[in-house]
């Protein structure tokens, strides 16, 4: 067999190797079409959950990062509809517990006040739109992370507001 | 506390291929060839075709990052966040453009976050819900073109893929928390 064409072929093909190369500035079309079969979507969105069991009764949790902005205390504007919606889920009359919680970085001189303050910033909400609630307001740093800090990703999930009941 | 370290990234994609590519070899040269497939995309295709169709750029002015403990700074860009034909994911473009205090030769974007991994992440504030890049199954597998790199001062294109909005969105916020960069306002395009 003559080694000529097998060159040829390889020659004409290499180029196309290299369609889906982890460097290319732009995905491929190939690619993105087969981003729905290889890769799943699955947890790759994060919403609000329903309230679930706890400790401490029912808890509704709240990841902070859609509710603020980096390292503010202001409640997004385009948020507090949202957060007022989910209120509803919440007994006429409950006694409830508002949490900040952060994530480690900065340390409790940054993160105490910031969870207090973020706490306070959701009760005002509480307040405005189910004024029957008892509350109680307490930020907890990051004392109480939701999970281990392994990654960006799981640093988010402990930048939280918990709000509590009696289930 | 930091996120975790990156292990050496092997090109599976491109030993695959080029395997495959000597296998296709050996089958032409034994066989007669079927009626040839249409031609797959390559980057230069999918980079003149992106030309052609003009991929719509945001308006979002570019921000600069200031890294943690005084490494610099990095530009960061956004060009596109555009959903995808398949109209199940959307593509989010960016520029980073590092000034490292101490820069290494040929810097990929984790390389440029002190060797942890970092993506931006797009939030819809008025549904309450935060969108990741989709991930495979194998370890520390997104889809990005995580291993581009580029040099101190100089312009590294990235892209990200997420799902697709799920509600009606005009514009998410990218954020990147490590950073303390937030850039509201990126509107998505089809």
């Amino acid at each position: 067999m003559s080694a000529v064409p097998v060159l040829v072929v390889v020659g004409m093909l290499l180029p196309f190797a290299y369609v889906d190369r982890a460097d290319a500035p732009e995905p491929s079309a190939e690619k993105i079409e087969r981003s729905v079969s290889t890769y799943s979507l699955e947890g790759s969105v994060e919403r609000v959950e329903p309230p679930k069991p706890t400790s401490a009764g029912v808890t509704l949790t709240i990841g902070s990062d859609v509710l603020f902005a980096y390292a503010s205390a202001v409640v997004d504007e385009s948020a507090q509809a949202a957060v007022a919606a989910q209120l509803d889920q919440i007994p006429a009359g409950a006694q409830v517990t508002v949490e900040g919680h952060t994530d480690s970085r900065g340390g409790d001189a940054v993160n105490l006040p910031l969870s207090a303050a973020r706490a306070e910033a959701v009760a005002a909400v509480l307040r405005a739109h189910r004024p029957d609630l008892v509350l109680a307001v307490v930020g907890k740093a990051s004392s109480e992370p939701a999970v281990s800090e392994t990654d960006e990703q799981a640093m988010a999930r402990n930048r939280r507001v918990e709000l509590s009941w009696a289930g | 506390m930091r996120g975790m370290p990156t292990s050496p990234h092997h090109p599976r994609a491109r030993a695959s291929i080029a395997a495959l590519s000597v296998v296709a070899v050996l089958g032409l040269t034994a066989c007669t060839s079927p009626e040839p497939d249409p031609e797959p995309a390559t980057s230069e295709t999918a980079t003149a075709d992106a030309s052609a169709s003009a991929t719509p750029e945001v308006s979002v002015e570019p921000v600069v990052a200031t890294l943690p403990d005084e490494r610099g700074t990095v530009d960061v860009a956004v060009r596109s966040l555009v959903l995808d034909d398949n109209g199940t994911t959307m593509t989010l473009r960016v520029d980073f453009t590092p000034h490292l205090v101490k820069p290494e030769d040929g810097m990929t974007l984790s390389m440029i976050n002190n060797f942890f991994f970092i993506f931006p992440e797009l939030l819809d504030r008025e549904h309450l819900k935060r969108y990741s890049v989709i991930t495979g199954e194998g370890p520390q597998d997104w889809l990005t073109n995580e291993d581009t790199r580029t040099e101190n001062d100089e312009t590294l294109s990235s892209w990200f893929v997420y799902a697709a909005p799920e509600d009606d969105v005009e514009a998410f916020t990218l954020t990147m928390d490590g950073w303390a960069l937030e850039v509201p306002g990126v509107e998505v395009t089809a």
